[in-house]
């Protein structure tokens, strides 16, 4: 009863100061209404219309035309925003006469072409206002490189991207040093967990996407999942008018990538369409040598180091065609499709951890089955709820085939036979997963000042291994396991002293729960059964960022983070790893201090500075364990802390050129002064190994008008990146001869056109110009020199 | 104008001296400046793991001072382990995961220089060989590969258990004896586990006049129910792979009932030869490896000569040590006129390999004596070699959660307390598999 009644008089009290930002100004009631279209007076419709204070908010019809009705206006002024792809964003200050009920803005929005140079204080948008530590990646510039995804966020301060080979090899990320499992991917505010590795940030082609937002440490309750060190959202293309893209590359290691991209819309049944395919197929068969690469004398057995060669087996498809068939910009759904996506990969696999011992027949592929239904509906029912939902089912098959007999050696050829097949492990493994994955995102805004957001996902995961050749397995592995996962978030969003103070405070709760099949025999007689587990943890957090003035944004954030045992900890393997009940989510308590410094925004030359002190105190990480002669168990084992800065800056003349440099530091410290067993650690308080700990990247793009022809746009760039060396194991012990990361530094550039009427572009882009040996893991060497060539073609149909 | 050129002219500079820089800079990795191998007399050195790494560090003394591998030692190579044998001048490192064994001589910077490389796992058709020092002039490489025989219905009926091995003569490192054997399943063997016990491992093979003897770990290995680390070993008799010698010929298995489990020890040998030819071997017989110790069997000592077990031979060590709780034993260390160290798990003393429950006897196999010496207890499972030095034998300690430490014992002593704590190790998590 007195909880009630503490908490009756807690939600008054703040109710009280809700409203009373409202009192600070008498309403005065506008209607504000106009149109929006093009130079040359074509209409735009379906641009968004924003007013800022009081948050307003209208898509234009097919004439261009919009109109927003009493809108309760508190100042002498307005701040007006008119939005669309594809345009120029248009932003607007008009003074208020009091007296005035009814006000005409129109805007002419200027077409966007796809090799301009962005203007760089709209590249890092929004939800580092609201004081989170985010990048905002705009891939427009990108659009007509060569380039993947991963190598753009590897460019990106505080973003370390580390993968083991050409395209499609396998890669890990890292946000602020925290990788691996506790970085999570969305594509739309998605979970991409079970998307699958075909369709995934490292086969999805560039031209599929429309902006990266990167969260570091602390991330939005949208994205309502269990990323303990960070998130990456890929926010895929979305046009308006009827049309199709295009792109195809082509260039070294046999290496094609085709993507499409289409949408139709019926502009009067809002009947939509949208497809996007891509296809990658490479050889990477690229030049590896060193002291790693060696070849064994048939008869003495000798070993014969440093050889230079180029690698066999390790080519690599990839295909994936997502539809979705629907209606958008409707009066029951902003969006409503059905969706299907349907992705496959093959992969060859050259070798292990290492590129010591080297392979000639194993492969990898996975096949991903998914359809999907999603809905979008802005103030349903009720002004200011917004609804986004999605529902979608999963069919994953995994298979590994790895049954040759035969020891090949790096020049290719078989140097000798095994006593039993399988170059990695004798495997004909195959995973099947199918995962029921709901969201529901709601938001309310309670008045132009105060949001209230809700994000749930569900995730049931039901998977079964069968491999023909294991009998060692315990039969209790071969039945479904069951793996599910809750999470739940809650956001509360105000804006105060005249929007110069935003403030997100959230709370998310998550929790799991596994069914494990185990099995016992007991005089002779087996009985399996299923052993329930389950964990749960409340993270809670804030961000928030305050305008000293207009050129001077501090951010600030804070999360208690949670990372939820993955199946693969819990369940086990069935070999060598025994499933347990025991394990506990790691815990982060992760701080973001950041500030952004905007100079001479209007004019010719602009300069945006960033910088961003991270801290993320680790707890209870959940590591493999020996804890018995060959067989392993995840337990919650080591305390990490890291401290570290990351920053930017960047420079834009005009739209012509723009030079950006980032850099990134980390210093990640080991805390656990014990080990498992009690036993002092030797290793306390000493960097944490086989981390990369400083890196920059250099950027400088320029765009030339006028060559060859009028109107005609000719770009160059030049990128260039570094990595400082790390070693693979402790930094302290040992002396000689120990595994070392070496430096990167990674020259690339490119040129490209493109043509008057900005339809087509060709490109040409060339890595790593100087063909340095370049290693993000221990002795496995990445591509070196390389050259595309790109053409892009744009077909598009304009609402009239 | 001007402001608008100084600022790209800053840029291009900028990219001028990076370009410069990088171009210049090479690898951040320089070899050490070359240093001249040493004789390995006086030279002991010291195999330590960490976190997957493995590192040799070497050291003059065994009773004074410390030796550290924080900031000293050579990282060794090791896909997933490095496995140590020392013979003659030189040590011979095993890459378990490449298959390679290299020859290594201490050098004077402290580190050690690689002198000779082998692959010896192409030899045995694996990256993942086995190979211990069968005498003081072979290293005898193996492996062994277990496949299940099935039905026309694709039920599991057998297991093939086929051995391949490889004999290097060193210190030359020529690879000879490459040898194939599929390894038979006594009747013995055959009764009790769900299809019959398999050998599945062979180990601490020993040449001994005209015969060598390979140790031998069988298992259940088609149990259903328990992951294969933790199948079910053989519980009846003691088994042991014979060849002629050196023609790797005639391979058959003797067998005895002096004692149950495996004869292959683990990372200890368990097999040594005397000063007269005679083999001696420990069982390994431990509850805590799924054993069952109802029908009494203990940890033994048995003979081996001219190819098969001598039955006339018996050597109960659980009994001669006499004490209430069961002992359990991976192998043990030689040191010379009948005298040996064994490292012995006290099962009422804890888990055996995340407790300090284990302890070292001096065994004397001539004389059937065994003595628990009064050394600090510690975890001693994975414990790979100690050495014979002017006499004297050295072990080195290091208790869970304690200070590490090499241990000096005196063979011609029958005192529990015949021991000299030595030289100062890192002890911590940083774990000391052997002296060599």
């Amino acid at each position: 009863m007195q909880f009630k009644m503490r908490l009756f008089q807690f939600i008054s009290a703040f109710l009280l100061i809700i409203n009373q930002q409202q009192i600070f100004a008498q309403d005065h009631k506008l209607t504000i209404y106009g149109t929006v279209q093009t130079n040359t007076g074509i209409p735009i419709p379906m641009t968004l219309v924003h007013i800022i204070n009081p948050t307003s908010d209208q898509y234009t019809d097919n004439e261009g035309n919009y109109i927003l009705s009493n809108i309760k206006i508190r100042a002498d002024s307005i701040t007006i925003i008119a939005y669309t792809l594809g345009y120029s964003t248009l932003e607007k200050n008009i003074t208020i006469n009091i007296h005035q009920d009814s006000i005409r803005i129109d805007f002419i929005l200027k077409e966007l072409n796809d090799t301009e140079v962005e203007i760089v204080s709209n590249q890092i948008i929004k939800k580092d206002e609201e004081g989170y530590a985010a990048i905002s990646i705009e891939t427009k510039k990108f659009q007509s490189q060569s380039i993947e995804l991963n190598r753009i966020l590897d460019q990106a301060a505080g973003v370390k991207v580390r993968q083991e080979g050409g395209l499609g090899s396998r890669s890990t990320y890292a946000l602020n040093g925290l990788g691996g499992k506790s970085v999570r991917f969305f594509l739309d505010g998605i979970p991409m967990d079970y998307f699958g590795s075909s369709y995934s940030i490292n086969t999805i082609p560039i031209s599929l996407i429309d902006r990266i937002d990167i969260y570091k440490g602390v991330v939005p309750v949208e994205l309502g999942s269990d990323a303990l060190g960070g998130a990456i959202n890929l926010i895929s293309k979305k046009q308006t008018q009827n049309g199709l893209d295009l792109s195809y590359s082509y260039g070294s290691f046999n290496t094609h990538r085709a993507s499409l991209f289409g949408n139709f819309r019926d502009s009067s049944s809002g009947f939509s369409v949208k497809l996007a395919m891509f296809y990658n197929n490479t050889k990477n068969n690229y030049t590896v040598w060193g002291n790693d690469i060696y070849t064994t004398d048939p008869n003495t057995f000798t070993v014969n180091r440093g050889q230079k060669v180029k690698r066999f087996h390790d080519a690599f498809s990839s295909q994936a065609i997502k539809a979705d068939v629907g209606f958008s910009h409707t009066k029951f759904a902003d969006q409503l499709y059905l969706g299907l996506l349907v992705s496959g990969m093959n992969k060859d696999i050259q070798h292990g951890t290492t590129m010591k011992v080297v392979y000639g027949k194993a492969t990898y592929s996975q096949q991903v089955y998914m359809p999907y239904l999603t809905y979008k509906k802005t103030n349903l029912l009720v002004h200011g709820l917004d609804i986004t939902l999605f529902s979608g089912y999963t069919f994953l098959t995994r298979s590994r085939v790895d049954t040759s007999i035969y020891i090949y050696n790096w020049d290719g050829n078989i140097e000798g036979v095994r006593t039993l097949g399988g170059e990695q492990s004798f495997t004909l493994n195959t995973l099947t997963e199918k995962v029921f994955l709901n969201r529901v995102n709601l938001s309310f805004r309670i008045n132009n000042n105060h949001k209230l957001g809700l994000n749930i996902i569900n995730t049931n995961v039901n998977r079964v291994n069968l491999d023909p050749l294991i009998t060692h397995k315990t039969e209790g592995y071969w039945a479904p396991q069951l793996f599910s996962k809750q999470t739940l978030g809650l956001v509360y969003e105000s804006k105060w002293f005249n929007n110069r103070l935003t403030t997100s405070l959230f709370s998310k709760y998550f929790s799991y729960s596994a069914g494990i099949k185990t099995s016992a025999t007991t005089m002779g007689v087996t009985n399996y059964s299923t052993v329930h587990t389950d964990a749960s943890g409340i993270g809670y957090g804030i961000a928030t960022a305050y305008n000293i003035t207009p050129y001077l944004l501090l951010s600030a954030s804070l999360e208690k983070a949670y990372r939820l045992p993955e199946p693969d900890e819990v369940l086990g393997d069935g070999i060598m790893i025994v499933s347990t009940t025991d394990l506990k989510p790691e815990k982060s308590t992760n701080i973001n201090l950041g500030y952004k410094l905007s100079l001479f925004q209007k004019k010719t030359n602009n300069i945006v500075i960033t910088g961003n002190f991270f801290y993320r105190d680790v707890t209870d990480l959940i590591q493999q364990w020996q804890y018995d002669a060959g067989s392993f168990v995840y337990t919650n084992f080591n305390n990490v802390l890291m401290k570290g800065f990351d920053g930017g800056l960047k420079f834009a003349h005009k739209k012509t050129l723009s030079f950006t440099q980032t850099l990134s530091y980390l210093q990640p410290i080991i805390k656990s002064n014990t080990d498992q067993l009690g036993n002092e650690n030797i290793v306390y308080n000493e960097r944490l190994p086989n981390t990369p700990f400083l890196q920059m990247n250099t950027n400088v793009q320029a765009t030339i008008r006028n060559i060859f022809q009028q109107n005609a746009k000719t770009f160059i760039y030049w990128n260039f990146n570094y990595v400082g060396s790390f070693f693979r194991f402790s930094e302290s012990i040992g002396k000689y001869n120990k595994d070392i990361i070496p430096v990167q530094l990674i020259h690339s550039c490119g040129v490209g056109y493109t043509f008057p009427k900005d339809k087509l572009t060709l490109s040409m882009d060339l890595n790593n110009i100087l063909n340095e040996q370049v290693f993000d893991n221990f002795a496995v060497q990445k591509p070196g020199r390389a050259v595309y060539v790109k053409c892009v073609y744009r077909l598009e149909k304009k609402n009239k | 104008m001007k402001t608008k050129l100084r600022i790209p002219l800053l840029i291009l500079s900028y990219i001028f001296v990076l370009a410069l820089t990088s171009s210049c800079k090479k690898k951040s990795d320089p070899d050490p400046a070359p240093v001249t191998g040493i004789s390995r007399t006086g030279i002991f050195s010291f195999l330590g793991t960490i976190d997957g790494a493995y590192y040799l560090a070497q050291s003059k003394q065994l009773l004074t001072g410390n030796v550290s591998f924080i900031d000293n030692g050579t990282q060794l190579e090791a896909d997933q382990a490095a496995r140590i044998v020392a013979a003659g001048d030189y040590l011979y490192s095993l890459d378990y995961g490449t298959g390679l064994i290299s020859q290594l001589q201490p050098n004077q910077s402290g580190g050690y220089t690689i002198l000779k490389e082998i692959n010896a796992g192409l030899a045995v058709g694996t990256n993942k060989p086995r190979f211990k020092l069968a005498d003081d002039h072979t290293l005898l490489v193996y492996n062994v590969v277990v496949v299940p025989v099935k039905d026309e219905n694709n039920a599991v009926i057998d297991q093939t258990c086929t051995l391949r091995l490889a004999s290097i003569s060193i210190p030359g490192m020529n690879i000879s004896n490459l040898t194939q054997f599929n390894i038979p399943q006594s009747e013995n063997a055959k009764l009790g586990a769900t299809i019959g016990y398999h050998p599945m491992r062979v180990d601490a093979p020993v040449i001994s006049g005209n015969k060598v003897y390979f140790g031998l770990m069988h298992m259940d290995m088609f149990d259903p129910t328990t992951i294969p680390p933790l199948r079910v070993p053989k519980q009846t008799g003691l088994e042991t792979l014979v060849f002629d010698y050196p023609s790797f010929t005639n391979g058959s298995i003797t067998l005895t009932d002096k004692g149950s489990g495996h004869t292959g020890g683990y990372r200890a040998p368990s097999m040594h030869v005397d000063e007269i030819g005679d083999v001696y071997q420990s069982n390994w017989f431990m509850s805590a490896n799924s054993f069952d110790l109802s029908a009494g069997d203990k940890t033994v000592i048995t003979r081996l000569k001219n190819g098969t077990y001598d039955n006339s031979y018996d050597f109960n060590v659980s009994e001669a040590l006499g004490l209430s709780s069961n002992i359990g034993t991976g192998g043990w260390f030689y040191a010379g006129n009948g005298i040996g160290y064994m490292p012995i798990h006290i099962e009422d003393a804890g888990d055996y390999y995340t407790a300090n429950s284990w302890s070292v006897l001096r065994i004397d196999v001539y004389n059937k004596t065994a003595v628990k010496l009064n050394i600090p207890m510690s975890q001693l499972f994975s414990y790979e070699n100690g050495i014979v030095y002017n006499g004297k034998f050295y072990i080195a300690i290091s208790p869970i959660g304690g200070e590490a430490y090499v241990y000096e014992f005196d063979p011609t002593s029958s005192s529990p307390d015949a021991f000299t704590r030595g030289l100062k190790l890192d002890g911590a998590n940083l774990a000391l598999e052997g002296i060599y």
